[in-house]
């Protein structure tokens, strides 16, 4: 069966959850702390008419065995609908996890696995960690991680993933602004946390999307080449920082006879 | 008074526009000092055009739709003689030679130009705290931000200073302000407002509208700035949409689309108001029903690569060579980075860089050219949606207004105000805010209306809807104090 995975609203993905993971809990309560952070990802895989058939969410969270790991994503709610389960539904959807990773940077991805869906994560290169437990109402549990590498900007690659203190200084020469060192360190951590954010809209996959410019189909036109009156020059001159003879005055342009 | 009552007195000979206007500045008098909404009241020129008004009512002419109106413009409109500084640095006292094609417009409907407001600088931000001259205070709480960018609009007319104002919003900067100050503002269809003398920001996406106390004076408004302009390459050709004349239809039979991905995020008491908004254009007989609009998720990660690219660009005229601002330098180059470094402000820079970057080589087509794919997706998605519906549905913005200084020092938070307001501009729909009671602080809350391209009348319609619906008077706060 063919399927579609999009990243989507976390409420798109509570109805199949519930019913696949968490029968015992009302759709209500498959919200999760964290759900609204600009980072967290969830996906649902789509059949043709819509339908959502599988689902998954990842959050950055750290491990109960390593609380203070610093780039740790924790993938939960990884459900497929009953009636399609080995149809290769939960291996899209969890490449799709794999690749909102990547783009945020990579990390330690993990989460708690049913233990009857440890072959299927093992597929997808994870190992399990430490002992199995029972989670009560919905049975044994196990660990489950792997390394995500961090990757280089997916449409252009070689594109380092953040933003230097370098690239920014060239950035300012380029748009002809004389930076302070405080505004230079300042602009390199608010510009990558900003370009951090549209992560998620340079790793989509647009090949097939033309671009929009502008946001309707409208056509030059021309008018008829006849003179009109424009600006009054003294009136605009008066305005300039300096003029003479009629005209804008500049200081010396580098390289010219003074 | 409405803009409304005020012109039909004035025309009727039954009030004069100079009485109008001398009580409006008398309020201006009273609080400006607190709210600092504008850069300039132009208490000449105003009182003249008013005289010039009450002549043409004495003679037996009509002064227009507008007439005796004060209206307050947002100062990145250009007004000829006037000083129009867009809260800059760069631009501070620099007379523009021409009229905006808006501000022409006005004045022939006999409008009262009050004066020029405060925005974020070049329209930049989503406060009014990132303005050259100091931050506007909302009215409602004057340790509450008003919003952005046309926070000194939507605060002019919270405060009473003038019943009508104009704004410009490029991802939001009409309606999240006017959310915040609880006033109604009105983004229309991208072409449908000529922006010729409107300071360019980012070209693709600005646009020029109404910000208003009443739905019925955001419309005359809208009627009288709309329509074609030749000097304005992408103004739309033909007669712009008629919106006052279904005002008052109702919504029976309307199909009304909650777009359930505006929703994700959205403060539980901004929501809960939007969920009665949605219940009372039911209970008026509209069809209510939730939409997904999917590439709407991307919206904001899309505008702050878009927007920042074409403002770096518009934004290169600023050299001190033709009008304002000059750093002496002993050659050119040093002339234009020094007098750039001096005259424009932080968030300015950072969207000048971010938008170099995004645009320079090897980053071209993995941010700027990718936004621009995103933005076709969130087109189509919204094609999509609108077969099922007539209008959507959405909260104007996540939260009521913010303390001062609470997101200055995060740009990204910043960003996060206009999560709701971008997908339009995106898309170059028309949308519009209204009040829509209060939030747990006591401070306004706004809902926004949303439709495909020159959905205007509908858009118009179903906002009349829910301002009779609305719990209270609207921006009761703010009024009270007049």
């Amino acid at each position: 069966m063919e399927v579609r995975v999009e990243r989507v609203a976390a409420a798109e993905t509570f109805a199949l959850r519930q019913r696949v993971l968490r029968p015992h809990q009302a759709v209500a309560e498959m919200a999760l702390p964290g759900d609204q952070d600009p980072d967290t990802g969830h996906f649902a895989a789509r059949a043709h008419d819509g339908t959502v058939v599988g689902t998954a969410s990842v959050r950055r969270e750290a491990p109960p065995w390593d609380p203070g790991h610093a780039s740790a994503w924790r993938l939960r709610g990884m459900a497929t609908d009953e009636t399609l389960r080995g149809s290769g539904i939960g291996g899209l959807v969890l490449a799709a996890v794999v690749d909102h990773v990547e783009a945020r940077g990579g990390g330690l991805l993990w989460c708690n696995a049913r233990a009857g869906a440890v072959a299927f994560y093992r597929r997808g290169g994870m190992a399990t960690h430490g002992e199995v437990w029972e989670e009560e109402h919905i049975g044994p549990h196990v660990a489950m991680w792997r390394e995500v590498p961090a990757r280089p900007c997916p449409t252009m690659p070689g594109v380092a993933a953040r933003i230097s203190a370098r690239d920014v200084a060239h950035v300012a020469r380029l748009a002809r602004l004389d930076l302070t060192d405080d505004e230079l360190a300042r602009f390199t951590e608010q510009l990558a946390a900003v370009l951090d954010h549209a992560a998620d809209v340079a790793s989509l996959d647009t090949s097939a999307v033309a671009p929009t410019a502008h946001p309707l189909p409208l056509r030059n036109v021309l008018r008829d080449d006849e003179p009109r009156p424009g600006l009054d020059r003294e009136e605009v001159l008066a305005q300039a920082p300096d003029a003479e003879d009629g005209r804008f005055k500049v200081p010396r342009i580098l390289g010219e006879a003074p | 008074m409405t803009g409304e009552e005020i012109a039909g007195a004035v025309r009727a000979g039954r009030l004069s526009a100079r009485d109008v206007l001398e009580e409006h500045l008398e309020r201006i008098g009273g609080r400006e000092p607190e709210v600092h909404a504008f850069n300039l009241v132009t208490v000449e020129d105003a009182r003249a055009a008013a005289a010039e008004i009450d002549r043409r009512v004495a003679r037996g002419q009509d002064p227009g739709p507008l007439a005796g109106v004060p209206v307050a413009l947002k100062d990145n409109l250009c007004t000829r003689g006037i000083p129009t500084t867009c809260s800059s640095r760069i631009l501070e006292g620099w007379r523009p030679p021409y009229d905006a094609t808006v501000v022409e417009r006005v004045r022939a409907a006999g409008a009262v130009v009050v004066g020029k407001t405060n925005l974020d600088e070049f329209a930049m931000g989503s406060s009014t705290e990132n303005s050259a001259f100091g931050p506007t205070r909302n009215p409602h709480d004057p340790t509450r931000v008003p919003g952005g960018s046309s926070g000194g609009s939507a605060a002019a007319v919270a405060a009473g200073f003038a019943p009508v104002a104009l704004g410009s919003d490029t991802g939001g900067s009409i309606r999240q302000p006017a959310a915040l100050c609880g006033v109604v503002g009105a983004k229309p269809t991208y072409g449908v407002v000529s922006r010729y003398g409107l300071v360019a920001f980012a070209s693709s996406l600005d646009q020029i509208g109404p910000l208003a106390t009443t739905v019925a004076d955001a419309a005359l408004v809208l009627e009288a700035i709309a329509g074609h302009d030749p000097a304005d390459s992408t103004s739309l050709p033909g007669a712009a949409p008629s919106v006052r004349q279904t005002l008052d239809a109702g919504v029976g039979g309307v199909r009304v689309g909650v777009l359930r991905e505006l929703t994700e995020g959205v403060d539980p008491d901004v929501l809960k108001r939007m969920r009665e908004a949605a219940d009372a254009l039911a209970d008026v007989g509209a069809a209510v029903e939730e939409v997904s609009v999917p590439a709407t998720v991307y919206g904001l990660s899309a505008y702050y690569l878009i927007a920042p690219a074409e403002a770096s660009s518009n934004l290169a005229r600023y050299d001190g060579v033709r009008y304002g601002l000059r750093e002496r330098a002993p050659d050119v180059t040093a002339m234009y980075s020094r007098t750039r470094a001096k005259g424009f402000g932080a968030e300015v820079k950072r969207r000048i860089m971010l938008g170099t970057y995004a645009l320079s080589a090897g980053y071209y087509d993995a941010y700027y050219g990718q936004a621009q794919r995103v933005r076709t997706l969130i087109i189509r998605d919204f094609a999509a949606a609108y077969e099922r519906v007539d209008v959507l549905l959405a909260p104007t913005a996540p939260t009521t207004a913010f303390a001062v200084g609470a997101k200055t020092e995060n740009p990204l938070a910043m960003y996060l105000s206009d999560v709701c307001t971008i997908p339009s501009n995106l898309a170059g729909h028309p949308a519009i805010s209204i009040p829509f009671g209060t939030g747990d602080d006591g401070l306004p809350v706004g809902v926004q209306v949303l439709a495909p391209a020159l959905g205007e009348p509908d858009m118009f319609r179903v906002a009349a809807a829910l301002e009779k619906a609305a719990p209270g008077p609207a921006g009761e706060a703010g009024r009270g104090e007049r």
